[in-house]
């Protein structure tokens, strides 16, 4: 029998094998035979050997889309003893040949790549370990199409990129060229390896040697299918190079020749057809019409027996209506694709290749009725037309499914009617294509909203629609649960409709079918998801309603849900953050620290270090309160050892950066000066660094203000202070103050350097109480010489800066300690903030534009009186008063100081004129006869009006009180005889009036110290056991 | 040799069709693979656990008797979930598919459209004739149709099919259009014959049964004794649990109905964490009965979370939904949603318009 003889006899079993092959023929190759393509080993090896039902078996699961299940038994096999060696042999190949078949339906370019990269090691390792055998070459042939597969890949990616990506585009298709390149040398060789092959079974004996036949004739058909396969890559490659450009017409017209010249050498195979079908796709590329449609025409002239030729036969009648469309002859599309396709089968039309027929007939009823006018008749049954196609295409997946989906979306529904489920499959199927019609209704109205802003309203309405339809389906489904219904569709369901109810802000309703989902059935597919929508929806309803305490509840539970259940997961971090939040918001410090222990202990010290944190401004909240000493040191040790632990984490999270900014603030809290230095000018972690580097997470102003604070204060408090840099630190946050925004009266910056300089005075006193002299000392050193530097430049500098420096020498003179040193220390610090103020006062006055506000003069008007005050310096003093008072007469911390003052300056020059002056006031207005200073008697009758309607005055008038009897008593020290008795008898007639009246003195706090005052009063008058405010009981009694 | 393409490529394929010993071993493939497909034209038992498939060759009210090739097995009715028949008009499948999940409309007008006359399977009739009794019943029971009408039709099929394995659900139905109808004495006798059988999970029910009747009449004490006497049957069957759930159920509807608010919470809490999730019927009740706990505590929200649990997941338990719709209107306002208060209306006037809870 000679050779084509042969061939003919066996026709039937070459289309059977040939669909083996439809996994190489985009687009075909996601649906191809590969049942068939098993059968082809049975009928070629003529029995069922126990490799071959193996290789059935695999074959058979990867036709079923069971790759992960092909991949694991693969594996299996190789150390199973029911296994036969000869399958043994060939597991990589299979391997191979499934991971090929399995990134083809993989959804992510990733894994896909992943999948092809592992396919082509295993299909290398057959090859070298079984040179010379057929399955090596087809191994081989197999590679070569994972190198095709992964050139398509690199070709999508380049089309994905916007066109001005010019360099990035051009790098992935040389990268998809080099791909191709190096297919066409593997078919090269795997064409030789046939072509040896089959010289070595030239001469066979039909009587004996009928299995070498068969497998000479399988040979040969996969030597031609490498064949075309080569050639069809030269398409591949033309497509790589700019559409009509010199290469890719070259490339295109070389492929049509090779493919046409394949096609008159194979015209009696089916594979000769599909050549045919890739040389006509050569000339509709190159716009070659009437070529290309003769060549299609050739495939659709096939008889249509077989299902895999008709599969192919459709596919040629697509591409031939594409060719027609391109042309404008939409009614050939109409007639004649439209005939192929109503001649299609049952179940047929779910195909890509029928889906792709669909899709160009859709098109050509859409565009023939965009050239009809608006009232022919004709429009709308074509508009109807195409929209029912396109449906259809956008159901099942395939290249044409988005864009007969953004079609569908362009052309609305048309009125139609929501179809009306009867079974829950039903209702499923029809809620996810709402779905789905939704969010590409959604993407194409973010489209339209730039390029085609009059189909925006238009989308937004199928949006709504798609919502609203879904919605419907998914509750009927619900209601059309049955034996059948499989338990993760339903929750799938139930979980889509929570995530519809939270998009809506139904949140009580997606939280009730969310934490169902995820608290019954957490091992469901949906389970996570549903946590997160429950999370979520629980967090709206708390934070619409603070006082919500069963949203609060249902959010602890729900996130402790999470966190047990999904420990590692993104939500659980959410959760946990939630937890922590929950519980430190309250002070539940113990509970937080629980939770903290229970998570997963990589996981751990990130959140070590949020509660270390969170312990940290709890501690700034609290002020220098000494209760919390032992807190904060824990809070400390937390912060020290979280950041060890996190400081080499890439990227820098927040946390991490908060956290070395409250350690750098704690190491100065404890006058590591060095220490806060080094990590605030940490290279990698330290919070200067991240704002010179604008990191981003050191982007908020508030961290700069802060950061700068702290580098600030730990440049001036350093012995010697590193004046410059301090300088340089003060300059940047006056700039981070600016950024911060938002500063109506402008003295923002003056009260972050006062509070610097009561931060500083409050630590000195800390150093002092704790009895660490020398830390003191040594601070208060560092400190005076920074501000003795920047003093001499005082002229040069800006209002808060003048403000801040004079503050503090104040604030620092406050803060010292009784020795002799400490008084010539503190007097120096006085006459300096005296003169700092003094120099502002004056010049506001000759410039009223330098203070920031009104408010800010008027601080250092009165912080000038009272370093005058402080100096001894009383007339200045009171005269500093009276000019502030002219202003601002009924400034009550004003008029107490004043009073004050008066007293001082009495009890320094024995003066009892001044002391009357402290009981009376002083400076005489002599237009209204009234005293500009009020003095302790009046400052008593404003405050016992005012506490009629505000209690906070009550302290206030009790004090003052107490203050006529106190100068009375000092009067009475001072005076001799009759006078003193005088005295005495007015301070206490002053008390027993103050008892008479109220007897409560003003409550617990004040009443000791009239007690106090009256036993003093009572000892002065000769009394040996002073009875103190008893004698008035006793009196009363 | 000179090639005839026409010849060559064509003729095969129209003369021949795939060799026979290929589609011989595709089928031991798929076989292989898939495993044995049951029979088009088998009955089909869903046990309570796993499935029963054969020919039904005879039922009684107690049990039913099941042949597969030679074998034959008789499987009582208390382990059954359902059956469908071989060859059953395909009306009835969808009937019985909505009447469970309580679209008691749709599933009498499947049923209507099938013509009596050309069924000649008389377990198919019967079932038939049941559905038809029963989401009468069903419909009844909600105000939809008159109580004593429908009375008389599941009467009637009891009456004519006696040997029927719907015996006792026809008979615990009866028992409950009585209670509806106001007559608890009579009703408590048909719930008798459930305690009658001879398995403890259906004792178990007709006390639970018993109770809620008691319930009804506002006996709470009594039916408290009820709760109590199914709890003290051991039973571990699937059934048996779930009526000493149901019990527990009704024991905290009573506790709470007479002042024990939080007591019966809890157990309300505890049904729904050990009952199965996909139990219908039970877990509308308690999510109801949860909810009605709430509002007598005045805890609005909670209770609102509860009666939306019966709204969104157990829609298909008509009675239930209705009242949780009820309540869930009144709620929606008192939190101040009007909208969500409209739309629960709504839903309650356009599914429920003849029900009390509508009303």
């Amino acid at each position: 029998m000679d050779f084509e003889q042969e061939e003919t006899e066996r026709t039937e079993k070459y289309v059977i094998l040939f669909s083996s092959l439809l996994p190489l023929f985009p687009p075909v190759k996601l649906f191809g035979c590969r049942l068939t393509a098993a059968l082809c080993y049975l009928t070629l090896a003529g029995s069922l050997r126990a490799a071959d039902r193996d290789a059935e078996f695999v074959e058979a699961l990867r036709g079923r889309g069971q790759h992960e299940l092909v991949l694991e038994y693969l594996e299996h096999s190789q150390s199973s003893p029911i296994v036969s060696d000869e399958f043994k042999g060939r597991i990589a190949y299979e391997k191979g040949i499934t991971l090929l078949d399995l990134s083809r339906r993989l959804p992510s370019a990733e894994r896909r790549t992943d999948a092809l990269d592992n396919a082509r090691r295993e299909l290398e390792a057959f090859a070298k370990a079984n040179q010379g055998a057929s399955l090596a070459a087809e191994a081989q042939a197999q590679l070569a199409s994972v190198l095709i597969e992964r050139a398509k890949q690199r070709m999508i990616q380049a089309e994905a990129l916007p066109a001005e990506s010019k360099q990035e585009r051009e790098t992935f298709f040389v990268e998809a060229r080099s791909f191709i390149d190096e297919a066409r040398k593997l078919f090269d060789t795997v064409e030789k390896a046939y072509e040896a092959l089959l010289e070595d079974q030239r001469n066979l004996d039909p009587k004996t040697q009928q299995k070498e036949i068969d497998e000479r004739l399988e040979m040969r058909v996969r030597l031609a299918q490498v064949r075309v396969l080569r050639a069809r890559a030269l398409y591949d490659l033309a497509l790589t190079h700019p559409a009509k450009s010199p290469d890719a017409q070259q490339l295109l017209e070389q492929s049509a020749k090779e493919l046409g010249e394949l096609y008159e050498k194979y015209s009696r195979w089916p594979i000769g057809s599909y050549a045919r079908l890739y040389e006509g796709q050569c000339y509709q590329a190159l716009e070659q019409w009437k070529l290309a449609v003769g060549c299609f025409g050739d495939v659709t002239g096939l008889p249509d027996a077989n299902p895999v030729i008709r599969k192919l036969i459709t596919l040629a009648h697509a591409y031939q209506a594409a060719c027609y469309n391109a042309q404008q002859q939409f009614d050939t599309t109409l007639t004649q694709s439209r005939g192929w396709l109503e001649q299609s089968q049952s179940g047929e039309r779910s195909a890509a290749e029928w889906g792709a027929l669909q899709f160009q007939i859709a098109e050509a009823a859409r565009l023939k009725a965009a050239t009809l006018e608006e009232r022919d008749r004709q429009r709308p049954r074509l508009i109807s037309q195409a929209r029912d196609l396109y449906r259809a295409v956008s159901r099942e997946p395939g290249e044409h499914q988005r864009a007969a989906r953004v079609a569908l979306a362009e052309l609305g529904r048309g009125g139609d009617e929501f179809p009306q489920a009867k079974t829950f499959a039903e209702a499923y199927t029809l809620a996810k294509d709402a779905l789905d019609s939704m969010n590409v209704a959604k993407l194409a109205a973010q489209i339209a909203a730039e390029n085609n802003p009059d189909a925006l309203s238009s989308l937004e309405q199928q949006a709504t629609d798609g919502q609203a339809e879904a919605r419907l389906n998914l509750r009927l489904a619900l209601q059309l649960v049955d034996d059948q219904t499989e338990l993760t569709q339903l929750n799938e369901v139930r979980y889509l409709l929570s995530w519809l109810l939270w998009e809506q802000e139904e949140y009580l309703q997606a939280a009730a079918l969310a934490s169902f989902v995820a608290t019954r059935y957490p091992d469901d597919p949906s389970g996570a998801a549903a946590a997160k929508i429950a999370l979520a929806s629980f967090d709206r309803l708390r934070a619409a309603d603070e006082n919500d305490a069963f949203a609060a509840a249902q959010l602890v539970q729900i996130a402790q849900f999470i966190a047990e259940h999904w420990p590692t997961s993104d939500t659980a971090e959410v959760a946990f953050n939630m937890l922590l939040n929950s519980a430190l918001q309250e002070d539940r410090l113990a509970e937080a620290e629980a939770l903290v222990s229970q998570i997963a202990e990589e996981r751990r010290p990130l959140f070590e270090l949020k509660l270390a944190n969170a312990m940290w401004e709890r501690q700034l909240r609290a002020g220098s309160d000494d209760s919390q000493a032992q807190e904060r040191e824990a809070a400390l040790k937390l912060l020290d050892s979280g950041f060890a632990k996190l400081r080499n984490e890439r990227p820098i999270t927040p946390t991490l950066a908060t956290a070395g900014l409250y350690l750098a603030q704690a190491y100065l809290d404890q006058a590591r000066y060095q220490d806060a230095i080094a990590l605030l000018e940490d290279t990698e972690v330290g919070p200067l660094q991240l704002l010179s580097s604008d990191n981003e997470v050191a982007s908020r102003p508030a961290y700069a203000v802060e950061a700068h604070k702290a580098a600030l204060r730990a440049y001036v408090s350093l012995t010697p202070p590193q004046s410059e840099k301090a300088l340089a630190e003060m300059a940047a946050l006056e700039r981070a103050v600016e950024q911060l925004g938002g500063d109506g009266d402008g003295d923002r910056l003056t009260r972050i350097y006062v509070s610097l300089g009561l931060q500083l005075q409050r630590q000195i006193e800390s150093f002092l109480a704790a009895g660490k002299r020398q830390e003191a000392d040594a601070l208060v050193a560092a400190f005076a010489t920074f501000l003795d530097k920047l003093n001499e430049r005082r002229d040069a500098l800006d209002w808060a800066t003048t403000q801040w420096i004079s503050q503090t020498y104040f604030n620092l003179a406050e803060g010292l300690g009784d020795a002799e040193a400490d008084g010539q220390q503190r007097r120096q610090f006085y006459e300096r903030a005296r003169d700092g103020f003094a120099a502002m006062i004056a010049a506001a006055e000759s410039d009223a534009s330098l203070p920031p506000s009104e408010n800010s003069l008027l601080a250092a008007r009165l912080q000038h009186a009272q370093s005058l005050r402080q100096l001894g310096e009383f007339s200045a003093a009171i005269d500093a008063f009276t000019a502030i008072l002219r202003a601002r007469e009924t400034m009550l911390d004003v008029q107490t100081a004043a009073a004050e003052t008066y007293r001082e300056w009495g009890v320094a020059e024995k003066s009892p004129a001044r002391l009357e002056n402290s009981i009376f006031g002083g400076r005489r207005v002599p237009s209204t006869g009234q005293n500009r200073i009020w003095g302790w008697l009046k400052l008593a009758q404003i405050a016992a009006k005012a506490a009629r309607s505000d209690p906070k005055y009550k302290d206030m008038f009790f004090e003052a009180r107490l203050n006529v009897a106190e100068v009375r008593f000092l009067a009475a020290m001072q005076a001799q005889g009759a006078e003193r008795k005088n005295q005495l008898d007015k301070a206490k007639q002053n008390i027993r009036s103050m008892v008479q009246l109220y007897p409560d003195l003003g409550g617990e706090t004040l009443r000791p110290k009239y007690d106090a005052l009256l036993k003093n009063i009572q000892r002065e008058a000769g009394e040996v056991s002073p009875a103190g405010l008893n004698e008035f009981q006793s009196t009363s009694t | 040799m000179k090639l005839d393409r026409n010849r060559s490529l064509r003729a095969p394929l129209r003369r021949r069709s795939l060799p026979a010993a290929v589609g011989v071993a595709a089928n031991v493939l798929l076989l292989l693979i898939i495993g044995s497909s049951a029979h088009a034209q088998n009955d089909r038992i869903r046990l309570w656990s796993g499935n029963e498939t054969g020919e039904i060759t005879k039922t009684t009210p107690l049990e039913v008797t099941i042949e597969r090739g030679s074998a034959s097995k008789t499987i009582p009715v208390s382990e059954i979930r359902s059956i469908v028949l071989g060859g059953e008009p395909s009306e009835l499948t969808q009937a019985r598919v909505n009447a469970d999940n309580g679209g008691f409309q749709p599933a009498m007008a499947a049923l209507e459209k099938i013509d009596l006359a050309q069924v000649t399977n008389e377990l198919i009739r019967q079932d038939i004739e049941f559905y038809k009794a029963y989401i009468a019943a069903k419909q009844a029971l909600l105000g939809e149709r008159p109580v004593a009408e429908a009375g008389r039709e599941m009467y009637a099929f009891v009456n004519s099919a006696k040997e029927s394995y719907h015996f006792l659900q026809a008979t615990e139905i009866l028992g409950d259009l009585l209670v509806a109808s106001g007559k608890y004495s009579d009703a408590q006798r048909q719930y008798d014959t459930l305690a009658k059988t001879p398995w403890p999970s259906y004792k178990m029910r007709a006390a639970v049964l018993t109770g809620r009747a008691l319930q009804a009449e506002k006996k709470h004490a009594e039916a408290l004794q009820q709760f109590n006497a199914a709890l003290s049957l051991k039973d571990d069957s699937e059934e048996g649990k779930r009526q000493a759930l149901a019990a527990q159920l009704g024991k905290s509807v009573s506790l709470s109905a007479t002042g024990k608010v939080e007591e019966g919470v809890k157990i309300v809490e505890e049904v729904i964490s050990q009952a199965n999730p996909e139990d219908k019927e039970l877990n509308a009740r308690a999510y109801n009965a949860l909810g009605n706990c709430y509002e007598q505590a005045e805890q609005i929200k909670p209770a609102l979370f509860a009666y939306l649990h019966t709204d969104l997941l157990y829609s298909g338990v008509p009675e239930a939904h209705a009242e949780a719709l009820s309540r869930l209107a009144g709620l929606w306002e008192k939190i101040g949603q009007p909208t969500q208060a409209r739309q629960a209306r709504e839903t309650l006037e356009e599914r429920y318009a003849s029900t009390r809870w509508a009303k």
